[in-house]
């Protein structure tokens, strides 16, 4: 097989900011064509965690890793010439993506009524935070708001602490690609019955199912649980132990008695075998802290990744506490091409993740760069779409196109 | 006559608490999936919370929770004839959603090559810890581990305490699954187009980085590691501020002139106005006296004023939850997210959040509560494969089933 799995799906992405070009960058990745629509009136909002001087929308490290493997056109929607082009592209799309609050998509002329006009068997995927029903339909939100609306920063912190701000490892790439899930599922569907859909999706609802035994905890048995550090129920010790370097640590979850006694052996404690206060798991939850000291007392004569290969050898689930910069130098993610360097415009050659998923025995292909603002509106309105090069030029006089932004901000 | 949006599709399950969320979303909007757990349950069935604090494998929240809308069978695929039945099972399902460990399957005979070999056309999708190739392939992992592994643990956290795990539930395994969710329809998407199946390898490990995305990229843009800031950000208005009545989340982003307008309107802009910052550079310098101006701001304040007046702003504002007020949310409320499933065997009905997905013209809900064990042994192997009364008795009397 040479092709990747999506070819021959064209995705229209009106999708902007984090969440909405994660949905759709697996399906860009597998082979999907995505046009991404931005305007030079207004680019997409990551673009404005740019970091350069001169076209500083075109350095952004967020933007140009979700926007990787789509094509870039800009078109101004509030102009009715830029609209018509929009609904000519809806005729060719298999699918229209966005973000945007309730209410946006329709003032465009874009509405799912109107698109399924255009296109029978299209399909909508509205991503919009909180839905297009209920009183905070047109309300904005970003994902860290939304990761403490689901309780997850109530439940992440100290027992008896504060919080902690969990938005440096943002939520949105989880609610953006349940979006990805929700666009696969229309497709499905769309082939099984030959019908368009549209799918209301509120990224404010996925949050909520992160949490989901919390809630039916609280709904049954009417606990409020709060944070718990690193303690876990059912296992001991569980959690980050410091290790010889500062600030390097080592995390260690043991559940069962065998694990213990992996534990026990690979830290050459084998007289902890007969301890009675460790004998089975109840016992080592209720002494956990003499236990988290012995523990710790260990690993602060190792390296993590020391600690990590002797404790994985005696069959205890061990692992690094990756920093960033010790991450980028991890051998499994190496070895399994996590990491991919991909050349652009303006920033040069970047080291991006690249998808978790992993087709077996067929070649993954090299990433093309995100792209830069209006970089493709020769190559979809010009050859895909077969605008006239005079109608291309009017386009650009008028500012409907173009590929310098007009705006300071998006 | 409405059809649920994955109707048609049948899904088998080999599942742990890694995977389970995977097809949960899928069971969800309607596949039919076909959980297979050794005889006696799956150990997830042991995980709390309990109902009414009672251990028991057919009273397990966590169970309940991950497992509603799904049918399920025992199975010993450790006997012969266990693996025979499984291999007739995979021969009518469009995919198989596995978390055993890496070349378990394939030891036992019933690994993707052979599965292929009955079932050409199957998607096999496997998470696993590290993924199905590399050094790290046989290692064990946790949620905690993998989080810790992936790069999360290390910014969770205050400077001065050990990294913390982000709580809630199992947050490396969801990250997962939703991939593997993804994933899973676009092999299945692939397989109707060519009529060719085909494995997918998840690795949790390195779904993690892609959640760390921003700190990713902006160390390798800049050369910063990012350590652990507790409730600081990098950022001014980035966090929680005290209202009269409770705390608001607050995301300021680029709306820095519309926030400076705002408390000029309301005298309360301090010395916020002044030009130095208009630099972005500035303000995140400044960002402690910033909140300091604004927590004194909103604190006489309800929260739903500022959340009204910061909306109409677009700064993004939302009030902070706990377990206890995301029921009474009266954005979830109004949208009916709730969905009460109702369990004869307790005498009771259990609220959970529902699907975060509204399907015009086609439903999407909970329809049915988590199976109990070996719920559908009867239906799958009478009914579905044809065996006897008496050949499914054999099967349980030789611990097959």
């Amino acid at each position: 097989m040479e092709g990747r799995p999506l070819e021959g799906v064209r995705i229209l992405d009106f999708t902007h900011w984090l969440a909405g070009p994660a949905a759709t960058a697996h399906a860009a990745e597998l082979g999907a064509q995505v046009i991404k629509v931005e305007s030079i009136q207004h680019y997409d909002g990551a673009r404005a965690r740019g970091i350069g001087p001169d076209h500083h929308y075109e350095y952004s490290p967020t933007y140009n890793h979700f926007n990787r493997n789509k094509l870039g056109i800009t078109l101004n929607l509030q102009d009715p010439q830029g609209a018509t082009i929009a609904r000519q592209l809806v005729k060719i799309s298999d699918v229209v993506i966005d973000n945007f609050p309730a209410g946006l998509m329709e003032r465009f002329g874009l509405g799912y009524e109107a698109l399924r006009a255009l296109n029978p068997t299209i399909v909508l995927i509205s991503m919009a935070a909180f839905g297009q029903v209920g009183p905070w339909r047109t309300y904005h939100s970003f994902a860290s708001p939304m990761a403490q609306f689901a309780g997850l920063y109530e439940l992440t912190g100290e027992p008896g602490g504060d919080t902690c701000n969990i938005s440096i490892g943002g939520l949105d790439p989880v609610t953006g690609i349940l979006g990805g899930f929700a666009l696969m599922t229309a497709l499905q569907y769309r082939q099984r019955t030959g019908k368009g859909i549209h799918i209301d999706y509120a990224q404010m609802e996925a949050a909520t199912t992160l949490t989901g035994d919390v809630v039916a905890d609280y709904s049954v048995n009417g606990r409020n649980q709060t944070r718990r550090g690193n303690a876990h129920p059912f296992a001991a010790p569980h959690g980050a132990y410091p290790c010889r370097e500062s600030d390097t640590w080592v995390a260690i979850a043991v559940f069962s008695d065998d694990e213990f006694q992996g534990l026990c052996r690979a830290m050459g404690r084998e007289e902890l075998l007969h301890d009675r206060r460790f004998s089975t798991g109840p016992d080592r939850w209720s002494n956990r802290t003499e236990l988290d000291a012995l523990v710790a007392q260990w690993t602060a004569q190792h390296e993590p990744g020391e600690a990590t290969v002797v404790l994985q050898a005696h069959g205890v689930a061990a692992g690094t506490v990756h920093s960033t910069r010790s991450i980028l130098e991890d051998p499994q993610l190496r070895a399994r091409g996590v990491f991919e360097e991909v050349e652009r415009a303006y920033v040069g050659r970047i080291v991006y993740p690249v998808s978790p998923m992993r087709v077996l025995h067929r070649e993954r292909q090299p990433s093309k760069p995100a792209p830069t603002l209006g970089e493709h509106n020769e190559l979809v309105l010009g050859e895909v779409l077969g605008l006239p090069q005079r109608v291309m030029e009017e386009l650009a006089r008028d500012q409907v196109i173009g590929k310098e932004s007009l705006a300071t901000e998006p | 006559m409405t059809q649920e949006a994955l109707a048609g599709a049948r899904v088998l399950e080999l599942a742990g608490v890694e995977g389970v969320y995977c097809t949960r979303l899928l069971a969800n909007l309607g596949a039919d999936v076909l959980k297979v757990e050794p005889p006696g349950g799956s150990a997830e069935r042991n995980l709390g919370p309990f109902y009414h604090g009672e251990p028991h494998p057919d009273k397990s929240l966590h169970f309940f929770y991950y497992n509603v809308d799904k049918k399920s069978i025992t199975l010993n695929l450790e006997t012969s004839e266990g693996r025979e039945m499984f291999r007739r099972l995979v021969a009518s399902r469009d995919i198989l959603v596995e978390t055993t460990r890496p070349g378990y399957l394939d030891g036992l005979g019933i690994g993707y090559e052979a599965l292929n070999k009955i079932n050409p056309r199957l998607v096999m999708t496997s998470i696993t810890p590290f993924g199905l190739t590399g050094p790290y392939r046989d290692y064990k992992s946790t949620d905690l581990v993998s989080q810790a592994m992936g790069g999360l643990l290390y910014v969770m956290g205050y400077p001065d305490t050990p990294p913390v795990i982000v709580g809630g539930g199992d947050q490396a395994y969801h990250m997962a699954s939703v991939h593997a969710s993804v994933a899973t329809l676009i092999a299945l998407h692939h397989a109707e187009m060519t009529g060719e199946g085909q494995q997918v390898d998840v690795a949790i490990h390195q779904c993690i980085p892609i959640f760390m995305q921003r700190i990713m990229l902006t160390y390798a843009a800049t050369g910063k590691n990012m350590v652990r800031i507790g409730m600081d950000s990098q950022y001014p208005i980035y966090r929680h501020f005290k209202c009269r009545d409770g705390w608001m989340y607050v995301t300021l982003r680029d709306r820095w002139s519309e926030f400076v307008q705002w408390l000029l309107e309301e005298e309360a802009a301090d010395d916020l106005a002044d030009p130095r910052y208009q630099e972005e550079a500035y303000r995140n310098e400044q960002r402690r006296h910033i909140d300091d101006v604004f927590q004194r701001f909103v604190q006489i304040k309800s929260m739903t004023d500022v959340c009204r007046e910061a909306q109409k702003r677009r700064i993004w504002a939302l009030p902070v939850n706990s377990v206890q007020n995301i029921y009474s949310d009266p954005q979830l409320v109004d949208r009916q997210y709730f969905i009460p499933v109702s369990y004869p065997e307790l005498g009771d009905e259990i609220v959970y959040p529902g699907v975060p997905y509204r399907l015009a013209e086609s439903p999407a809900t909970i329809h049915r509560r988590a199976p109990l064990v070996g719920e559908h042994n009867r239906e799958v192997y009478c009914q579905e494969l044809g065996l006897t009364e008496q050949h499914l008795e054999a099967l349980k009397a030789n611990g097959i089933v």
